[in-house]
Protein backbone atom coordinates (compact mmCIF):
# COMPACT_ATOMS: atom_id res chain seq x y z
CA UNK A 1 0.00 0.00 0.00
CA UNK A 2 2.75 2.65 1.28
CA UNK A 3 4.80 1.71 -1.79
CA UNK A 4 2.08 2.30 -4.70
CA UNK A 5 1.12 5.83 -3.00
CA UNK A 6 5.01 6.34 -2.86
CA UNK A 7 5.32 5.31 -6.72
CA UNK A 8 2.40 7.80 -7.72
CA UNK A 9 3.15 10.71 -6.48
CA UNK A 10 6.49 11.24 -7.92
CA UNK A 11 4.22 10.51 -11.19
CA UNK A 12 2.14 13.51 -9.99
CA UNK A 13 4.60 16.11 -9.47
CA UNK A 14 6.05 15.04 -13.31
CA UNK A 15 3.06 15.56 -14.77
CA UNK A 16 2.39 19.44 -12.86
CA UNK A 17 6.04 20.22 -13.51
CA UNK A 18 5.72 19.53 -16.84
CA UNK A 19 2.24 21.75 -17.27
CA UNK A 20 4.31 24.74 -15.44
CA UNK A 21 7.19 24.43 -17.94
CA UNK A 22 4.46 24.00 -20.86
CA UNK A 23 2.24 27.19 -20.02
CA UNK A 24 5.44 29.12 -19.23
CA UNK A 25 6.45 28.36 -23.18
CA UNK A 26 3.13 29.19 -24.80
CA UNK A 27 2.72 32.33 -23.01
CA UNK A 28 6.47 33.12 -23.69
CA UNK A 29 5.83 32.40 -27.51
CA UNK A 30 2.72 34.50 -27.30
CA UNK A 31 4.43 37.07 -26.18
CA UNK A 32 7.06 36.50 -28.79
CA UNK A 33 4.56 36.63 -31.71
CA UNK A 34 2.94 39.90 -30.21
CA UNK A 35 5.52 41.60 -29.45
CA UNK A 36 5.70 43.87 -32.67
CA UNK A 37 2.20 44.40 -32.73
CA UNK A 38 2.22 45.36 -29.18
CA UNK A 39 5.19 47.93 -30.11
CA UNK A 40 2.38 49.09 -32.80
CA UNK A 41 -0.41 49.63 -30.40
CA UNK A 42 1.62 51.53 -27.43
CA UNK A 43 3.31 53.91 -30.08
CA UNK A 44 0.50 55.03 -31.87
CA UNK A 45 -1.07 55.83 -28.95
CA UNK A 46 1.79 58.04 -28.02
CA UNK A 47 2.06 61.60 -28.97
CA UNK A 48 4.13 63.44 -31.25
CA UNK A 49 6.44 64.97 -28.12
CA UNK A 50 6.68 61.29 -26.98
CA UNK A 51 7.64 60.01 -30.29
CA UNK A 52 10.01 62.50 -30.35
CA UNK A 53 11.95 63.19 -27.32
CA UNK A 54 11.00 59.77 -25.22
CA UNK A 55 12.27 57.19 -27.57
CA UNK A 56 13.21 54.38 -27.39
CA UNK A 57 13.16 54.43 -23.44
CA UNK A 58 9.79 54.75 -23.02
CA UNK A 59 7.48 51.67 -23.90
CA UNK A 60 3.92 52.88 -22.70
CA UNK A 61 1.93 55.83 -23.88
CA UNK A 62 1.50 58.19 -20.67
CA UNK A 63 -2.16 58.13 -21.82
CA UNK A 64 -4.28 57.07 -24.63
CA UNK A 65 -3.93 59.43 -26.57
CA UNK A 66 -6.02 59.05 -30.10
CA UNK A 67 -4.27 62.31 -31.57
CA UNK A 68 -1.94 60.56 -34.15
CA UNK A 69 -5.86 58.41 -35.22
CA UNK A 70 -7.71 61.82 -35.27
CA UNK A 71 -4.93 63.32 -37.74
CA UNK A 72 -4.97 60.21 -39.70
CA UNK A 73 -8.37 60.17 -40.58
CA UNK A 74 -8.40 63.77 -41.15
CA UNK A 75 -5.94 63.69 -44.08
CA UNK A 76 -7.87 61.56 -47.11
CA UNK A 77 -7.98 58.38 -45.16
CA UNK A 78 -11.75 57.89 -45.68
CA UNK A 79 -11.72 58.01 -48.93
CA UNK A 80 -8.80 55.22 -49.68
CA UNK A 81 -11.04 53.52 -47.67
CA UNK A 82 -14.41 53.93 -49.57
CA UNK A 83 -11.78 53.18 -52.77
CA UNK A 84 -10.67 49.79 -51.01
CA UNK A 85 -14.11 48.98 -49.96
CA UNK A 86 -15.28 49.46 -53.82
CA UNK A 87 -12.74 46.56 -54.73
CA UNK A 88 -13.39 44.38 -51.84
CA UNK A 89 -17.12 44.66 -52.65
CA UNK A 90 -16.62 43.03 -56.05
CA UNK A 91 -13.86 41.31 -55.37
CA UNK A 92 -15.36 39.67 -51.92
CA UNK A 93 -18.74 38.67 -54.32
CA UNK A 94 -17.47 37.83 -57.76
CA UNK A 95 -14.40 35.32 -56.86
CA UNK A 96 -16.73 32.55 -54.72
CA UNK A 97 -19.21 33.16 -57.34
CA UNK A 98 -17.94 32.30 -60.50
CA UNK A 99 -15.10 29.66 -58.27
CA UNK A 100 -18.03 27.92 -56.79
CA UNK A 101 -19.24 28.22 -60.78
CA UNK A 102 -15.93 26.45 -62.40
CA UNK A 103 -15.95 24.06 -59.23
CA UNK A 104 -19.61 22.65 -59.69
CA UNK A 105 -19.40 22.39 -63.71
CA UNK A 106 -16.47 20.43 -62.81
CA UNK A 107 -17.51 18.24 -60.23
CA UNK A 108 -21.06 17.40 -60.59
CA UNK A 109 -21.44 18.23 -65.00
CA UNK A 110 -20.61 15.49 -67.22
CA UNK A 111 -19.32 17.23 -70.36
CA UNK A 112 -16.88 16.26 -72.55
CA UNK A 113 -14.03 19.19 -72.81
CA UNK A 114 -14.14 19.40 -68.86
CA UNK A 115 -10.74 17.05 -68.52
CA UNK A 116 -9.06 19.40 -71.37
CA UNK A 117 -9.95 22.83 -69.57
CA UNK A 118 -9.67 21.27 -65.52
CA UNK A 119 -5.59 20.05 -67.18
CA UNK A 120 -5.13 23.54 -68.73
CA UNK A 121 -6.40 25.29 -65.61
CA UNK A 122 -4.25 23.01 -63.46
CA UNK A 123 -0.84 23.71 -65.82
CA UNK A 124 -1.36 27.81 -65.27
CA UNK A 125 -0.80 26.86 -61.25
CA UNK A 126 2.97 26.71 -61.41
CA UNK A 127 3.06 30.22 -63.57
CA UNK A 128 4.95 32.67 -61.15
CA UNK A 129 2.46 35.77 -60.75
CA UNK A 130 5.13 38.35 -62.17
CA UNK A 131 5.55 36.48 -65.30
CA UNK A 132 1.93 37.45 -65.81
CA UNK A 133 1.85 40.63 -63.85
CA UNK A 134 4.34 42.78 -66.79
CA UNK A 135 2.45 41.96 -69.65
CA UNK A 136 -1.04 42.61 -68.12
CA UNK A 137 0.89 46.04 -67.01
CA UNK A 138 1.26 46.42 -70.78
CA UNK A 139 -2.45 45.37 -71.70
CA UNK A 140 -4.14 48.06 -69.24
CA UNK A 141 -2.06 50.73 -70.14
CA UNK A 142 -2.92 50.00 -73.74
CA UNK A 143 -6.77 50.03 -72.46
CA UNK A 144 -6.12 52.85 -70.43
CA UNK A 145 -7.04 51.11 -67.61
CA UNK A 146 -4.20 52.01 -65.43
CA UNK A 147 -6.19 55.47 -64.85
CA UNK A 148 -9.37 53.19 -63.29
CA UNK A 149 -9.45 50.60 -60.64
CA UNK A 150 -10.62 48.59 -63.23
CA UNK A 151 -7.23 45.96 -62.96
CA UNK A 152 -8.03 45.30 -59.70
CA UNK A 153 -12.37 44.74 -60.42
CA UNK A 154 -12.63 42.58 -63.79
CA UNK A 155 -9.90 39.62 -62.40
CA UNK A 156 -12.70 39.03 -59.20
CA UNK A 157 -15.18 37.63 -62.14
CA UNK A 158 -12.87 35.39 -63.49
CA UNK A 159 -12.79 32.17 -61.68
CA UNK A 160 -10.16 33.27 -58.68
CA UNK A 161 -7.49 31.26 -59.67
CA UNK A 162 -6.83 27.42 -60.31
CA UNK A 163 -5.98 27.02 -56.20
CA UNK A 164 -9.04 27.95 -54.93
CA UNK A 165 -11.61 26.59 -57.82
CA UNK A 166 -9.75 23.29 -57.29
CA UNK A 167 -9.96 23.66 -53.30
CA UNK A 168 -13.83 23.75 -53.57
CA UNK A 169 -13.69 21.37 -56.04
CA UNK A 170 -12.29 18.80 -53.48
CA UNK A 171 -15.11 20.00 -50.86
CA UNK A 172 -17.81 19.21 -53.52
CA UNK A 173 -16.73 16.01 -54.18
CA UNK A 174 -17.98 14.80 -50.58
CA UNK A 175 -21.43 15.90 -51.67
CA UNK A 176 -23.47 12.39 -52.16
CA UNK A 177 -24.56 12.07 -55.73
CA UNK A 178 -28.30 10.82 -54.44
CA UNK A 179 -29.44 14.72 -53.91
CA UNK A 180 -28.24 15.32 -57.14
CA UNK A 181 -29.91 12.62 -59.18
CA UNK A 182 -32.81 13.21 -57.24
CA UNK A 183 -33.65 16.74 -58.35
CA UNK A 184 -32.74 15.93 -61.89
CA UNK A 185 -35.40 13.08 -61.47
CA UNK A 186 -37.87 15.62 -60.48
CA UNK A 187 -36.91 17.42 -63.28
CA UNK A 188 -34.33 20.40 -61.97
CA UNK A 189 -32.12 22.34 -64.05
CA UNK A 190 -29.12 22.35 -64.13
CA UNK A 191 -28.75 25.89 -62.71
CA UNK A 192 -31.32 24.94 -59.68
CA UNK A 193 -29.27 22.29 -58.56
CA UNK A 194 -26.60 24.82 -58.53
CA UNK A 195 -28.14 27.67 -56.68
CA UNK A 196 -30.32 25.11 -54.73
CA UNK A 197 -28.44 21.87 -53.63
CA UNK A 198 -24.59 22.13 -54.48
CA UNK A 199 -23.83 26.03 -52.81
CA UNK A 200 -26.12 25.58 -49.81
CA UNK A 201 -23.69 22.63 -49.18
CA UNK A 202 -20.81 23.78 -50.24
CA UNK A 203 -21.34 27.10 -47.91
CA UNK A 204 -18.56 26.07 -45.19
CA UNK A 205 -15.76 26.13 -48.02
CA UNK A 206 -16.88 29.06 -50.20
CA UNK A 207 -17.22 30.92 -46.74
CA UNK A 208 -13.87 30.04 -46.16
CA UNK A 209 -12.88 31.05 -49.20
CA UNK A 210 -15.12 34.51 -49.33
CA UNK A 211 -13.36 35.57 -45.94
CA UNK A 212 -9.41 34.55 -47.95
CA UNK A 213 -10.57 37.00 -50.67
CA UNK A 214 -11.69 39.20 -48.35
CA UNK A 215 -8.04 39.22 -46.04
CA UNK A 216 -6.11 38.70 -49.39
CA UNK A 217 -8.00 42.13 -50.98
CA UNK A 218 -7.49 43.81 -47.78
CA UNK A 219 -3.83 43.60 -47.49
CA UNK A 220 -2.94 43.49 -51.07
CA UNK A 221 0.34 45.63 -52.00
CA UNK A 222 1.57 44.15 -55.21
CA UNK A 223 -1.51 44.40 -56.80
CA UNK A 224 -2.10 48.02 -56.10
CA UNK A 225 1.07 49.57 -56.37
CA UNK A 226 1.54 48.20 -60.10
CA UNK A 227 -1.75 48.96 -61.26
CA UNK A 228 -3.06 52.03 -59.47
CA UNK A 229 -1.53 54.60 -60.55
CA UNK A 230 -3.70 57.90 -59.78
CA UNK A 231 -3.33 59.19 -55.74
CA UNK A 232 -7.38 59.20 -56.16
CA UNK A 233 -7.71 55.30 -57.18
CA UNK A 234 -5.46 54.26 -53.97
CA UNK A 235 -6.15 51.99 -51.53
CA UNK A 236 -5.40 52.07 -47.65
CA UNK A 237 -2.39 49.69 -47.94
CA UNK A 238 -1.07 52.06 -51.01
CA UNK A 239 -1.80 54.99 -49.34
CA UNK A 240 -0.19 53.92 -46.25
CA UNK A 241 3.08 52.80 -48.08
CA UNK A 242 3.14 56.18 -50.06
CA UNK A 243 2.13 58.79 -47.31
CA UNK A 244 4.96 57.74 -44.68
CA UNK A 245 7.44 57.50 -47.43
CA UNK A 246 6.44 61.09 -48.60
CA UNK A 247 4.46 63.55 -46.81
CA UNK A 248 4.59 61.94 -43.23
CA UNK A 249 8.45 61.21 -43.20
CA UNK A 250 9.91 61.73 -40.42
CA UNK A 251 10.06 60.53 -36.91
CA UNK A 252 7.23 63.26 -35.53
CA UNK A 253 4.81 61.24 -37.60
CA UNK A 254 5.40 57.92 -36.23
CA UNK A 255 2.51 57.67 -33.81
CA UNK A 256 0.72 58.62 -37.24
CA UNK A 257 2.45 55.66 -38.95
CA UNK A 258 2.06 53.14 -35.99
CA UNK A 259 -1.98 54.14 -36.03
CA UNK A 260 -2.24 53.43 -39.52
CA UNK A 261 -1.04 49.92 -39.24
CA UNK A 262 -3.06 49.47 -36.30
CA UNK A 263 -6.23 50.26 -38.48
CA UNK A 264 -4.89 48.22 -41.46
CA UNK A 265 -4.40 44.97 -39.25
CA UNK A 266 -7.72 45.04 -37.07
CA UNK A 267 -10.26 44.17 -39.37
CA UNK A 268 -8.72 40.61 -40.69
CA UNK A 269 -7.73 40.22 -37.12
CA UNK A 270 -11.55 41.01 -35.69
CA UNK A 271 -13.04 38.93 -38.91
CA UNK A 272 -10.06 36.02 -37.89
CA UNK A 273 -11.46 36.17 -34.48
CA UNK A 274 -15.32 36.08 -35.21
CA UNK A 275 -14.70 33.09 -37.78
CA UNK A 276 -12.43 31.24 -36.29
CA UNK A 277 -13.59 28.09 -36.24
CA UNK A 278 -14.93 27.78 -39.40
CA UNK A 279 -11.33 29.59 -40.36
CA UNK A 280 -9.35 26.91 -39.00
CA UNK A 281 -11.80 24.14 -40.49
CA UNK A 282 -10.74 25.51 -43.84
CA UNK A 283 -7.05 26.20 -43.38
CA UNK A 284 -6.89 22.46 -42.35
CA UNK A 285 -8.80 21.22 -45.45
CA UNK A 286 -7.23 22.88 -47.52
CA UNK A 287 -3.72 21.18 -46.21
CA UNK A 288 -5.27 18.23 -46.00
CA UNK A 289 -6.93 17.92 -49.60
CA UNK A 290 -3.84 20.24 -51.53
CA UNK B 1 -35.49 3.62 -79.79
CA UNK B 2 -34.38 6.44 -82.37
CA UNK B 3 -36.25 9.06 -80.25
CA UNK B 4 -34.04 7.94 -77.34
CA UNK B 5 -30.91 7.99 -78.90
CA UNK B 6 -31.83 11.11 -80.55
CA UNK B 7 -32.88 12.79 -76.53
CA UNK B 8 -29.70 10.92 -75.41
CA UNK B 9 -27.86 13.42 -77.90
CA UNK B 10 -29.52 16.39 -77.72
CA UNK B 11 -29.07 16.18 -74.03
CA UNK B 12 -25.06 15.49 -74.18
CA UNK B 13 -25.21 18.62 -76.32
CA UNK B 14 -27.02 20.52 -73.70
CA UNK B 15 -24.55 18.98 -70.95
CA UNK B 16 -22.31 20.60 -73.55
CA UNK B 17 -23.60 24.22 -73.98
CA UNK B 18 -24.54 24.22 -69.80
CA UNK B 19 -21.29 22.95 -68.79
CA UNK B 20 -19.08 26.00 -71.01
CA UNK B 21 -21.26 28.62 -69.61
CA UNK B 22 -20.61 27.84 -66.15
CA UNK B 23 -16.80 27.92 -66.75
CA UNK B 24 -16.89 30.65 -68.66
CA UNK B 25 -15.24 32.81 -66.34
CA UNK B 26 -12.22 30.46 -66.20
CA UNK B 27 -12.32 30.19 -70.41
CA UNK B 28 -11.80 34.05 -70.40
CA UNK B 29 -9.57 33.62 -67.64
CA UNK B 30 -7.17 31.43 -69.29
CA UNK B 31 -7.47 32.99 -72.82
CA UNK B 32 -7.65 36.41 -72.37
CA UNK B 33 -5.72 36.84 -68.76
CA UNK B 34 -3.13 34.20 -68.92
CA UNK B 35 -2.53 33.05 -72.26
CA UNK B 36 -2.56 36.39 -74.21
CA UNK B 37 -0.34 37.66 -71.85
CA UNK B 38 1.85 35.00 -71.94
CA UNK B 39 1.90 35.56 -75.76
CA UNK B 40 1.84 39.33 -74.98
CA UNK B 41 5.05 39.13 -72.75
CA UNK B 42 7.00 36.31 -75.02
CA UNK B 43 6.64 38.67 -77.71
CA UNK B 44 8.05 41.98 -76.02
CA UNK B 45 10.73 39.95 -74.27
CA UNK B 46 12.44 40.08 -77.51
CA UNK B 47 12.53 43.68 -77.98
CA UNK B 48 13.52 47.09 -76.37
CA UNK B 49 10.27 48.15 -75.09
CA UNK B 50 9.26 51.23 -73.03
CA UNK B 51 5.04 50.98 -73.62
CA UNK B 52 5.54 54.67 -74.55
CA UNK B 53 7.75 54.00 -77.48
CA UNK B 54 7.21 51.37 -80.16
CA UNK B 55 9.39 47.70 -79.70
CA UNK B 56 12.76 48.12 -81.04
CA UNK B 57 15.92 45.98 -81.46
CA UNK B 58 14.75 42.58 -82.41
CA UNK B 59 16.70 40.28 -80.58
CA UNK B 60 17.97 37.97 -77.96
CA UNK B 61 19.78 40.78 -76.07
CA UNK B 62 17.38 40.25 -72.78
CA UNK B 63 18.27 36.75 -72.29
CA UNK B 64 21.73 36.86 -72.96
CA UNK B 65 22.57 40.09 -71.43
CA UNK B 66 21.78 39.06 -68.00
CA UNK B 67 24.63 36.32 -68.45
CA UNK B 68 26.90 38.85 -69.95
CA UNK B 69 26.87 42.39 -69.54
CA UNK B 70 24.34 42.86 -66.58
CA UNK B 71 25.82 39.38 -64.77
CA UNK B 72 27.16 41.07 -61.38
CA UNK B 73 23.83 42.43 -60.90
CA UNK B 74 21.86 39.05 -62.10
CA UNK B 75 23.64 36.82 -60.18
CA UNK B 76 23.25 39.11 -56.84
CA UNK B 77 19.85 38.70 -56.90
CA UNK B 78 19.63 35.51 -57.46
CA UNK B 79 22.05 34.64 -55.00
CA UNK B 80 20.32 36.58 -52.43
CA UNK B 81 16.68 35.16 -53.76
CA UNK B 82 18.05 31.59 -53.87
CA UNK B 83 20.06 32.29 -50.14
CA UNK B 84 17.04 33.38 -48.59
CA UNK B 85 14.85 30.22 -49.83
CA UNK B 86 17.20 27.94 -47.99
CA UNK B 87 17.91 29.78 -44.72
CA UNK B 88 14.32 30.33 -44.06
CA UNK B 89 12.88 27.14 -45.30
CA UNK B 90 14.47 24.86 -43.18
CA UNK B 91 14.78 27.33 -40.31
CA UNK B 92 10.83 28.11 -40.74
CA UNK B 93 10.17 23.97 -40.42
CA UNK B 94 11.93 23.01 -37.82
CA UNK B 95 10.25 26.28 -35.92
CA UNK B 96 6.92 25.56 -36.63
CA UNK B 97 6.98 21.56 -36.50
CA UNK B 98 8.65 21.80 -32.57
CA UNK B 99 5.74 24.33 -32.38
CA UNK B 100 2.87 21.98 -33.72
CA UNK B 101 4.64 19.11 -31.31
CA UNK B 102 4.38 21.45 -28.77
CA UNK B 103 0.70 22.95 -29.42
CA UNK B 104 -0.02 19.63 -29.87
CA UNK B 105 -0.24 18.05 -26.00
CA UNK B 106 -3.95 16.96 -25.73
CA UNK B 107 -3.37 17.41 -21.72
CA UNK B 108 -2.81 20.72 -21.63
CA UNK B 109 -6.11 22.91 -21.24
CA UNK B 110 -7.11 26.29 -23.53
CA UNK B 111 -4.11 25.04 -25.93
CA UNK B 112 -6.60 25.82 -28.46
CA UNK B 113 -6.82 29.70 -27.13
CA UNK B 114 -2.68 29.79 -28.02
CA UNK B 115 -3.54 28.07 -31.75
CA UNK B 116 -5.25 31.01 -32.55
CA UNK B 117 -3.44 33.81 -30.46
CA UNK B 118 -0.02 32.10 -32.71
CA UNK B 119 -1.70 32.93 -35.83
CA UNK B 120 -3.15 35.98 -35.40
CA UNK B 121 0.03 37.99 -35.75
CA UNK B 122 0.63 36.69 -39.06
CA UNK B 123 -2.64 38.57 -40.16
CA UNK B 124 -0.29 41.57 -40.25
CA UNK B 125 -0.45 43.14 -43.83
CA UNK B 126 2.77 42.98 -45.47
CA UNK B 127 3.08 46.93 -45.67
CA UNK B 128 2.58 47.15 -41.95
CA UNK B 129 5.19 44.63 -41.62
CA UNK B 130 7.26 47.29 -43.43
CA UNK B 131 6.45 49.75 -41.16
CA UNK B 132 6.16 48.27 -37.89
CA UNK B 133 10.05 46.56 -38.47
CA UNK B 134 11.46 50.04 -39.90
CA UNK B 135 10.14 51.39 -36.58
CA UNK B 136 11.02 49.00 -34.30
CA UNK B 137 15.00 48.34 -36.18
CA UNK B 138 15.34 52.16 -36.17
CA UNK B 139 19.22 51.91 -35.08
CA UNK B 140 18.67 54.75 -32.54
CA UNK B 141 15.30 54.97 -31.41
CA UNK B 142 13.70 51.40 -31.85
CA UNK B 143 12.99 48.84 -29.72
CA UNK B 144 15.03 46.76 -30.88
CA UNK B 145 18.69 47.71 -30.17
CA UNK B 146 17.01 49.81 -26.88
CA UNK B 147 16.40 45.70 -25.57
CA UNK B 148 19.58 44.25 -27.01
CA UNK B 149 21.75 47.26 -25.16
CA UNK B 150 19.79 46.39 -21.86
CA UNK B 151 21.07 42.73 -22.10
CA UNK B 152 24.69 44.05 -22.59
CA UNK B 153 24.45 43.37 -26.33
CA UNK B 154 26.06 46.00 -28.75
CA UNK B 155 23.77 47.98 -31.30
CA UNK B 156 22.75 45.94 -34.61
CA UNK B 157 22.38 48.07 -37.77
CA UNK B 158 19.12 45.88 -38.88
CA UNK B 159 17.83 47.15 -42.39
CA UNK B 160 19.88 50.12 -42.54
CA UNK B 161 23.07 48.36 -43.55
CA UNK B 162 23.46 46.64 -46.91
CA UNK B 163 25.64 44.18 -44.67
CA UNK B 164 22.60 43.41 -41.81
CA UNK B 165 19.43 43.72 -44.27
CA UNK B 166 19.36 40.22 -45.41
CA UNK B 167 19.62 38.60 -41.89
CA UNK B 168 17.29 40.85 -40.34
CA UNK B 169 14.69 39.68 -42.84
CA UNK B 170 15.79 36.40 -41.92
CA UNK B 171 14.95 37.24 -37.72
CA UNK B 172 11.37 39.13 -38.72
CA UNK B 173 10.09 36.66 -40.75
CA UNK B 174 10.67 34.15 -37.43
CA UNK B 175 7.56 36.33 -36.43
CA UNK B 176 5.38 34.97 -38.74
CA UNK B 177 6.13 30.98 -37.92
CA UNK B 178 2.42 30.43 -35.65
CA UNK B 179 0.63 30.30 -38.56
CA UNK B 180 1.82 27.51 -40.08
CA UNK B 181 0.83 25.54 -37.09
CA UNK B 182 -2.75 25.43 -37.77
CA UNK B 183 -2.16 22.77 -40.66
CA UNK B 184 0.47 20.87 -39.11
CA UNK B 185 -1.36 20.38 -36.09
CA UNK B 186 -4.23 18.45 -38.57
CA UNK B 187 -1.55 16.67 -40.03
CA UNK B 188 -0.30 15.19 -36.39
CA UNK B 189 -3.95 14.49 -35.53
CA UNK B 190 -4.48 12.34 -38.45
CA UNK B 191 -1.64 10.08 -37.30
CA UNK B 192 -3.45 6.68 -35.81
CA UNK B 193 -3.06 6.47 -32.38
CA UNK B 194 -2.43 2.48 -32.44
CA UNK B 195 0.38 3.31 -34.03
CA UNK B 196 1.82 5.55 -31.56
CA UNK B 197 0.39 3.42 -28.91
CA UNK B 198 1.77 0.25 -30.27
CA UNK B 199 5.44 1.52 -30.14
CA UNK B 200 5.04 2.88 -26.32
CA UNK B 201 4.16 -0.60 -25.36
CA UNK B 202 7.64 -1.69 -27.61
CA UNK B 203 9.06 0.62 -25.37
CA UNK B 204 10.35 2.95 -27.88
CA UNK B 205 11.36 6.16 -26.57
CA UNK B 206 10.17 9.93 -27.54
CA UNK B 207 12.95 10.52 -29.90
CA UNK B 208 12.58 7.30 -31.32
CA UNK B 209 8.74 7.85 -32.33
CA UNK B 210 9.16 11.38 -33.30
CA UNK B 211 11.71 10.01 -35.97
CA UNK B 212 10.38 6.91 -36.87
CA UNK B 213 6.30 7.72 -36.35
CA UNK B 214 5.84 11.37 -36.23
CA UNK B 215 7.97 12.71 -39.28
CA UNK B 216 7.09 10.12 -41.74
CA UNK B 217 3.70 10.28 -41.38
CA UNK B 218 4.08 13.95 -41.86
CA UNK B 219 5.82 13.85 -44.57
CA UNK B 220 2.64 14.82 -47.33
CA UNK B 221 3.27 18.07 -45.21
CA UNK B 222 6.49 18.14 -45.66
CA UNK B 223 6.68 17.95 -49.33
CA UNK B 224 3.88 20.02 -49.32
CA UNK B 225 5.63 22.95 -47.75
CA UNK B 226 8.31 22.20 -49.48
CA UNK B 227 7.18 22.89 -52.90
CA UNK B 228 5.00 26.25 -51.73
CA UNK B 229 8.16 27.49 -49.77
CA UNK B 230 10.56 27.23 -52.29
CA UNK B 231 7.51 28.54 -55.04
CA UNK B 232 7.15 30.86 -52.90
CA UNK B 233 9.89 32.14 -51.62
CA UNK B 234 11.48 32.53 -54.74
CA UNK B 235 9.03 35.24 -55.65
CA UNK B 236 9.33 37.09 -52.37
CA UNK B 237 8.12 40.54 -52.81
CA UNK B 238 6.63 42.44 -50.72
CA UNK B 239 7.75 41.68 -47.28
CA UNK B 240 11.42 42.59 -49.43
CA UNK B 241 10.65 45.79 -50.86
CA UNK B 242 8.55 47.34 -48.17
CA UNK B 243 11.70 47.45 -46.22
CA UNK B 244 14.05 48.26 -49.13
CA UNK B 245 15.71 51.99 -48.57
CA UNK B 246 19.32 53.30 -50.34
CA UNK B 247 21.06 51.70 -47.79
CA UNK B 248 20.38 48.28 -48.03
CA UNK B 249 18.87 48.02 -51.66
CA UNK B 250 21.90 46.21 -52.94
CA UNK B 251 20.86 43.02 -50.41
CA UNK B 252 17.24 43.26 -50.62
CA UNK B 253 17.41 43.18 -54.27
CA UNK B 254 15.63 40.38 -54.60
CA UNK B 255 14.15 38.58 -58.06
CA UNK B 256 10.84 39.78 -58.36
CA UNK B 257 11.66 43.02 -57.01
CA UNK B 258 14.61 43.05 -59.38
CA UNK B 259 11.81 42.41 -62.00
CA UNK B 260 9.56 45.34 -60.70
CA UNK B 261 12.58 48.13 -60.72
CA UNK B 262 13.55 47.06 -64.39
CA UNK B 263 9.84 47.68 -65.21
CA UNK B 264 8.43 50.58 -63.11
CA UNK B 265 11.93 52.17 -62.08
CA UNK B 266 13.66 51.89 -65.49
CA UNK B 267 11.05 51.64 -67.88
CA UNK B 268 12.60 48.54 -69.59
CA UNK B 269 9.40 46.52 -70.09
CA UNK B 270 10.78 44.22 -72.41
CA UNK B 271 13.79 43.09 -70.20
CA UNK B 272 11.57 42.46 -67.57
CA UNK B 273 9.38 40.23 -69.28
CA UNK B 274 12.11 38.38 -70.44
CA UNK B 275 13.47 38.52 -67.09
CA UNK B 276 10.35 36.70 -65.71
CA UNK B 277 10.31 34.30 -68.25
CA UNK B 278 14.16 33.18 -66.58
CA UNK B 279 12.00 33.06 -63.58
CA UNK B 280 9.56 30.77 -64.88
CA UNK B 281 11.75 28.14 -66.58
CA UNK B 282 13.74 28.16 -62.73
CA UNK B 283 10.68 27.70 -61.20
CA UNK B 284 9.33 24.93 -63.68
CA UNK B 285 12.52 23.19 -63.80
CA UNK B 286 13.52 23.28 -59.53
CA UNK B 287 9.07 21.76 -59.87
CA UNK B 288 10.43 19.07 -61.57
CA UNK B 289 13.07 17.97 -59.53
CA UNK B 290 10.84 18.39 -55.92
CA UNK B 291 8.23 16.53 -57.85
CA UNK B 292 10.35 13.13 -57.98
CA UNK B 293 10.64 13.44 -54.08
CA UNK B 294 6.90 12.24 -54.22
CA UNK B 295 8.04 8.38 -54.24
CA UNK B 296 9.16 9.24 -50.78
CA UNK B 297 6.22 11.01 -49.54
CA UNK B 298 3.91 8.44 -47.59
CA UNK B 299 0.33 8.87 -48.62
CA UNK B 300 -2.87 7.63 -46.06
CA UNK B 301 -2.91 3.63 -46.95
CA UNK B 302 0.65 3.45 -46.59
CA UNK B 303 0.55 4.14 -42.51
Amino acid sequence: MDGQTQRKRPAFTMLTVQKIISYFFLIFFTFFFFFPFFIMLFRSFMTSDEVLFDLPERIFPSSLFLGAYKELFSVKMIYFFKNTLVILAFNVIGSPLTASMCAFAFTKINFKCRKFWFSLMMGTMMLPGITLQIPMYIIYSMLGWTRTNLPLIVPAFLGGGAGSVFLIMQFMKGIPKDLHEAAIIDGANTFYIYVRIVVPLALPIILYFAIGTFMGVWNDFMGPLMYLQKERNWTVALAVYNMFRGEFKGQQYWNMQMASGVILSLPCMVIFCLFQRQLIAGVTFSGIKI
Amino acid sequence: MLINTQTKKWNAIKREIVGHIFILPLIVCLLGFTFFPMGVSLYYSFFDYDIVSPPQNFGLQNYINPFTLDWHGFSSSLAITFLYTLVTLPLNFVMTFSMSLFLNQKHIKGVRVFRVLYYIPCLIPAVVGGLLWQNITDPYYGVANMLLGKLGIPPFDWFSSADTALVSLFITSLFGVGGGTIIWIAQMNAIPESLLESAEVEGAGYFRKLFQIILPCCSPMIFYSLITGVIGGLQTFSSAFVLMNDANASSLNFFVVGIYTLAFGKNAFGYACAQSWLLFVIIAVLSVFMFKLNKFVLYGEDF
